[in-house]
């Protein structure tokens, strides 16, 4: 992936930096919000990760700018400032996403995917498959080897934020963000309950087990071809 | 309600002084009375005495008809003395009484009896004393005095007395309610001002318009030491906030720093140690955010405050906690009244109340006995949200503490968790113009939340 920075703290600019050519992908980073901007007018990146709060010109002009000049490319906010309306500001500007500082890096390469993966063409498709479950976003009706499966509306949910990111490890902040709209981390195990059910309905009494724990990040939901 | 007056530090004094007044008056009348009247009766005595034992006298020396003489002289002109003496058939021969009196026994040896006198048209019976004797020819002679005055005035000092007396305690008992109400209205003001205040998180002051005197003098010095107290809080708050963001950035560089260390390393067990590193640094730091969270919300700024429906919030909370209650076996029961709103700010409601089904949940046996309970209801135009549990509870003394930066109750050290949980439920409340407060379940704990009445 081709990704844009922009971001003035030069030891997070430099984490980031390193941490995505890591994972082989090609970073322009700019500690300088108008440099930045200007390089987001090329739209030749897949995603662009801005800072929210920058010296010259703040985050939220930029993206409100890109976007009236229909510069399309999505937008990852990332902010020291957690508080909630501070994302929501950022998302109703034309933000994609939003990354509260500190994260850790396994949470904003999952982000990007997710992103990126949302740019795909292939989200707009109704029925979602993997192996032999299938989702059908009209009917919101499961079924897996044509057996129709019975959810309650929060598993439905569950397990469509997972098959709409299939293959991709969705963390467990994303997911309380985007399954039960939760904007901070509960005390209690709530996920790993949920996910226990949807895996008694999904994969109980099936050789092929789709949903996966994936240690330290997260849950995928995949089919390997052991 | 006069009981209470009356038991004001005022009012006792001033029954206490009324008291002491009683005992004075009775004392000084006492004496007055032996002064005015002791010294009249004696006086009378005297002159008795003496002009009886000059007619005895006069009647042994030189016979009964010098006595008469001496009697019908003394009569005349005279209104205060009074004689008579009479035969062996008790006629009168000589004195100013028309008949011999009918006695009544006195002290000392005198008599005592009533005579009439006419005061013009009125007439007017009069107490005399007097001394008699009876010669041994059966003639008797009374010499004697008009004591009416004696009389009067030891009447009208005990008239002066009993009226003293009367009037010290009405105006005491009057006096005392009337003082004691004065005070206690006025403490009352403060008083309940103060307790407002502290119900209130000290926020507030007295307002000393109504008040006066010395009771001033307190409302304002209250006042300014709860400025000072202000202060305190505000500076510890800033404290806490401001060492949190200033230690994060560092906190923040090591960590990331851990995670490019992680991207290169290959070896398994020094990949372990940079995890647990790396799970500890994001420990601090969410103690860290929770810290500049309190501290923002207590900043006390309403940012994105809507209407919110929140008996879909409840719901949609339960729907989401269902499943790990049940699975930790226990029963769930909720009573969610329907379509009531609020002004607030959704997600941070969200957060607060899931943190204390998370308390509920965490200090909840797993066991089929167990229940927790949600509750929503309006009561008097109040919108009242309950969570109930039949876990071990808070002592009643801890149920302030709880709600105070880190302090874990003595028997959760071993649980997870930071003490900052309830803290940021109390400000995110606060913020809400909310009240929470803690009660027990028998067994078990009940926490209240009351939002403030809209209409």
């Amino acid at each position: 992936m081709k990704i844009l920075l922009i971001e003035d703290d030069l030891s997070t600019l430099s984490f980031i930096k390193k941490g995505l050519k890591e994972f082989g992908h090609v970073v322009d980073a700019f500690s300088n919000g108008n440099e930045g901007m200007d390089a987001a007018y090329l739209a030749e990146h897949d995603i662009i990760i801005l800072d929210r709060m920058l010296p010259e010109i703040d985050g939220l002009t930029i993206v409100t700018k890109l976007r009236n000049n229909k510069i399309t490319t999505p937008v990852l906010f990332l902010s020291a400032l957690g508080e909630v309306d501070d994302k929501v500001k950022g998302l109703k500007a034309g933000g994609d996403d939003y990354l509260t500082k500190p994260f850790s890096f396994s949470e904003l390469m999952a982000r990007i995917e997710a992103l990126n993966r949302r740019q795909n063409p292939k989200s707009d498709i109704d029925i979602l498959k993997i192996y032999d479950l299938v989702l059908n976003k009209k009917s919101r009706k499961v079924t897996r080897n044509s057996i129709l499966i019975n959810l309650q509306p929060q598993e439905y949910k569950l397990l469509e934020v997972l098959m709409e990111n299939s293959n991709e490890v969705i963390t467990r902040t994303m997911l309380l963000e985007k399954v039960w709209d939760l904007h901070f981390d509960p005390q209690t195990n709530i996920i790993d309950v949920h996910i226990s059910r949807l895996r008694k309905k999904i994969d109980k009494d099936h050789k092929v087990q789709l949903v996966k724990t994936i240690r330290g990040a997260g849950y995928s939901i995949q089919y390997n071809k052991a | 309600m006069f009981l209470n007056y009356f038991n004001a530090l005022t009012a006792k004094t001033v029954l206490i002084f009324s008291l002491f007044f009683i005992f004075v008056i009775i004392v000084l009348s006492l004496s007055v009375y032996e002064f005015t009247y002791k010294v009249m009766k004696k006086e009378n005595n005297r002159v008795i005495n003496i002009e009886y034992e000059y007619l005895v006298k006069t009647y042994f020396k030189y016979g009964p008809q010098q006595l008469y003489i001496a009697i019908n002289q003394r009569s005349k002109n005279q209104n205060t003395a009074i004689y008579i003496a009479t035969d062996s058939y008790n006629d009168k021969i000589a004195g100013n009484l028309n008949s011999w009196p009918e006695e009544k026994i006195g002290s000392d040896g005198f008599i005592n009896f009533e005579i009439s006198r006419s005061l013009g048209s009125e007439i007017i019976t009069h107490n005399c004393r007097a001394r008699i004797i009876e010669f041994k020819n059966g003639s008797k002679l009374l010499v004697g005095r008009d004591i009416q005055p004696e009389i009067l005035i030891s009447q009208a000092l005990t008239n002066l007395i009993l009226f003293t007396i009367i009037f010290i305690t009405i105006s005491g008992i009057f006096g005392s309610i009337f003082l004691g109400r004065y005070s206690l209205t006025k403490v009352n003001i403060l008083n309940n001002a103060i307790q407002n205040i502290t119900d209130n998180d000290l926020n507030g002051r007295i307002n000393n318009k109504k008040i006066n005197n010395e009771y001033k003098q307190i409302a304002s010095n209250v006042n300014r030491m709860l400025e000072r107290i202000d202060e305190l809080v505000e500076n510890s708050k800033n404290i806490s906030g401001n060492i949190a963001h200033d230690l994060k950035k560092p906190l923040t560089k090591l960590k990331s720093n851990l995670e490019l260390v992680a991207l290169k390393v290959k070896n398994k067990d020094s990949m372990h140690y940079i995890s647990e590193a790396i799970i500890e640094a994001d420990n601090l730091i969410k103690i860290f955010n929770a810290l500049l969270d309190i501290a923002s919300f207590e900043s006390e700024k309403k940012q994105d405050f809507k209407v919110i429906n929140i008996s879909l919030l409840i719901n949609s909370i339960i729907e989401i906690y269902r499943p790990v209650i049940e699975e930790k076996n226990i029963v769930f029961k909720n009573n969610i009244q329907d379509n009531l709103k609020l002004f607030g700010n959704k997600i941070l409601l969200t957060q607060s109340f899931t943190n204390i089904i998370d308390n509920a949940i965490k200090y909840t046996k797993s066991d089929e006995n167990s229940l927790i309970t949600i509750n929503l209801f309006l009561e008097n135009h109040i919108i009242n949200i309950e969570f109930k549990d039949n876990g071990e509870g808070i002592d009643e003394k801890d149920y302030n503490r709880v709600f105070d930066r880190f302090v874990r109750l003595e028997q959760h050290r071993q649980t997870e968790g930071n003490g900052l949980g309830l803290s940021m439920v109390k400000a995110i409340l606060k913020v809400h113009d909310a009240h929470i407060s803690l009660s027990s379940n028998k067994p078990g704990l009940v926490v209240t939340i009351k939002f403030k009445r809209t209409n």
